[in-house]
């Protein structure tokens, strides 16, 4: 199948920048499945625990998308897949950002900003998508963070991985330093050299109009002053679902060893 | 209004206690320690033989009790130093995650080409960068476990100094991989975000003053030196991989024009006048289509032929794509609307300019990028 070629249109899906329940579509294209398979058969990804391990050591004995079990496997996964990415929509776990590329530092002042979406799928992954049109994203890829990626608890990992993008993207300000829901037009990466994703030429790139769509869902507080961030967000209810976790009581730890000298100098005056 | 003011205070103090250096947990570090505590796999080491997920356990609370140490994090009744079979599997652990990062760090570059999005190459970084920070913690943790447990006479702490070493050991060999010149250059490319600032604002002594290479600017001269190697020196870097031949095909088209006549060239005398160049939509359902003539003259314009395809007719006939008149249609940042007959005019001499500067020379409608074509629609 060629690569511009369409395996799925999810339609109807909520809108996160909309409280009158508007909806959005995403195309999934056979571009994306392809690079997607690389994170869904990589065995740091904890992709098994979400698709299964049967559909999992399918793809990784490898499955051409044109037979008659590759689609098959395809169509579970993206089930699969487009539930995640409805919670996540629906509960609002959604960052956009502008994004623009150049051959030189001059025409980059000149390129036209495009439009990504990173969505933290209630797994712990994130999900990046292109904004093709107001109403239409299109999928790009799926992956792990390291960060959430080695938790072992499938409700923790969620928020490393928005621990990972907050450390990431919004700077630490004030005198008592927080962080805080940065502004709208606030510029993420002024410029930076990066190589052309497909064309190993080094280009110029910039980021900026970062925006945490439902801030309170990423853990800012909008009632605070500044809307700080508090390091844990809400519970996020499809993200808890596993039943053999239960709450549970923190381990001690030995007390804590303070070495201090003063404290045995004045035993010796004793 | 006066009230919400304190009441927001009061919420902020009582959210986020100050330390005595001043710092408060604003990067969520101590909710990590939390989690790391809450650990039910923590019990193992209260028996012989804890598991191999156990010892993970250890190890992220030993990571997420050094980051308390690194930024002088007042963790309250939550804190505590580890006790030595903790720490001891912590350190299998870790130089069991040291094995597994070494080999990200190999393979950082190729996987950071294959990546298929800034956002998503940039995560490759930051996962390795992350995962050595975390290692930092870790032997802040760790190094007063140790400590702790020679002055209380632990029977296991002369095997913990040893561990201990071993992972010193193991770590120095990291880094001389890290360090090289590829990787820091890729690393670089993290300068730009907040992770660096934000890690570096909330460090205490005696941490502060000891900056490792990934923070005490190393990593912004590699950005610096990279910026004037891009500037100086980018066309040189030019490597054409096959799946983008076809894209800067589309390119060069415009880019190897002759200068525009000031009269039409005589057609005829041209076995083969125009370049034609065909876009289709992501979806598959349109068809653009450009006549690029060979000989252009001066002010000329070239049209846009785009087209609805009718697969569900037996003769897989074509439409104009009048469906989407007034959409904004664009080549290497020329811009124009789609009239209602599905047509879209562009001046040739912008988009030869726009194939010579701009970055990006992609056909997009709307904000969708169309792929070249090379079959026709019927």
């Amino acid at each position: 199948m060629r690569s511009w070629e369409i395996l799925e249109r999810w339609q109807d899906l909520p809108d996160p920048r909309s409280s009158a329940g508007e909806t959005i579509e995403i195309v999934f294209n056979v571009a994306a499945w392809n690079h997607c398979q690389k994170h869904l058969t990589n065995k740091q990804e904890p992709w098994e625990e979400e698709l299964g391990k049967e559909l999992v050591q399918t793809l990784r004995k490898g499955v051409e998308l044109d037979s008659q079990e590759g689609r098959t496997v395809a169509i579970q996964i993206l089930r699969i897949l487009r539930n995640l990415t409805e919670e996540s929509l629906r509960w609002g776990v959604v960052l956009t950002l502008l994004v623009k590329c150049a051959r030189s530092m001059e025409a980059l002042s000149r390129a036209p900003w495009h439009c990504r979406w990173l969505l933290v799928l209630p797994s712990g992954a994130i999900a990046v998508e292109r904004q093709c049109s107001q109403k239409k994203l299109c999928w790009v890829t799926c992956y792990y963070p390291r960060a959430a990626a080695v938790v072992r608890n499938r409700r923790q990992r969620w928020t490393a991985a928005v621990r990972t993008v907050v450390r990431r993207y919004v700077p630490l300000g004030g005198n008592k330093p927080q962080v805080r829901l940065p502004e709208f037009e606030w510029t993420v990466i002024r410029n930076r050299v990066a190589r052309e994703r497909d064309n190993s030429t080094p280009v110029v790139e910039a980021w900026c109009n970062i925006r945490f769509l439902n801030p309170q869902r990423w853990g800012f507080c909008p009632d605070l002053d500044g809307c700080p961030w508090r390091g844990r967000p809400d519970a996020w209810p499809a993200a808890e679902k596993t039943p053999e976790e239960k709450p549970r009581k923190r381990r001690p730890q030995k007390s804590r060893f303070n070495l201090s000298w003063n404290h045995e100098l004045d035993e010796e005056k004793v | 209004m006066v009230a919400g003011r304190i009441r927001d205070i009061v919420l902020q103090d009582r959210d986020i206690p100050m330390n005595v250096h001043g710092k408060s947990d604003a990067l969520g570090y101590l909710e990590q320690l939390r989690d790391a505590l809450a650990d039910p796999l923590l019990d193992e080491f209260d028996g012989q033989s804890p598991s191999d997920q156990a010892k993970q356990s250890a190890a992220r609370l030993a990571v997420a009790l050094g980051y308390c140490r690194l930024f002088g994090i007042d963790a309250g009744e939550d804190d505590g130093t580890l006790p030595v079979p903790e720490a001891r599997g912590a350190i299998e652990s870790l130089l069991q995650q040291i094995h597994e990062l070494r080999e990200q760090v190999r393979t950082l570059p190729e996987r950071w080409d294959d990546a298929a999005d800034g956002y998503e190459a940039e995560s490759l970084c930051a996962d390795v960068l992350e995962q050595r920070m975390d290692l930092w913690a870790a032997m802040a943790a760790l190094g007063e476990a140790s400590v702790s447990a020679l002055i209380d006479d632990d029977p296991g702490a002369e095997q913990l100094s040893e561990d201990l070493e071993s992972l010193m050991k193991a770590i120095f060999d990291l880094d001389d991989l890290i360090k090289q010149r590829e990787v820091l250059l890729l690393l670089s490319t993290l300068t730009e975000t907040e992770l660096l600032e934000n890690w570096r604002r909330n460090l205490v002594e005696p941490y502060a003053s000891i900056l490792p290479y990934w923070l005490d600017g190393t990593l912004e001269d590699a950005a610096e030196y990279l910026k004037h190697e891009f500037e100086t020196t980018v066309p040189r870097f030019r490597i054409v991989k096959p799946e983008v031949r076809a894209s800067r095909r589309i390119r060069e088209v415009f880019q190897n024009l002759p200068q525009p006549l000031a009269v039409a060239a005589d057609a005829q005398s041209l076995s083969d006048p125009f370049v034609l160049l065909k876009w289709r939509s992501p979806d598959g359902q349109y068809l653009a289509r450009l006549f690029v003539p060979k000989q252009p003259v001066i002010g000329q314009v070239v049209s846009f032929v785009l087209v609805k395809l009718q697969r569900d007719t037996p003769d897989g006939k074509e439409l104009p794509a009048s469906d989407l008149a007034g959409t904004s249609i664009s080549l290497g940042g020329v811009v124009t609307q789609i009239s209602a007959d599905g047509s879209a005019r562009m001046a040739l001499d912008a988009l030869v300019k726009a194939a010579h500067e701009q970055e990006e020379f992609a056909l997009r409608v709307g904000d969708a990028v169309w792929e070249e074509s090379n079959e026709e629609s019927k």
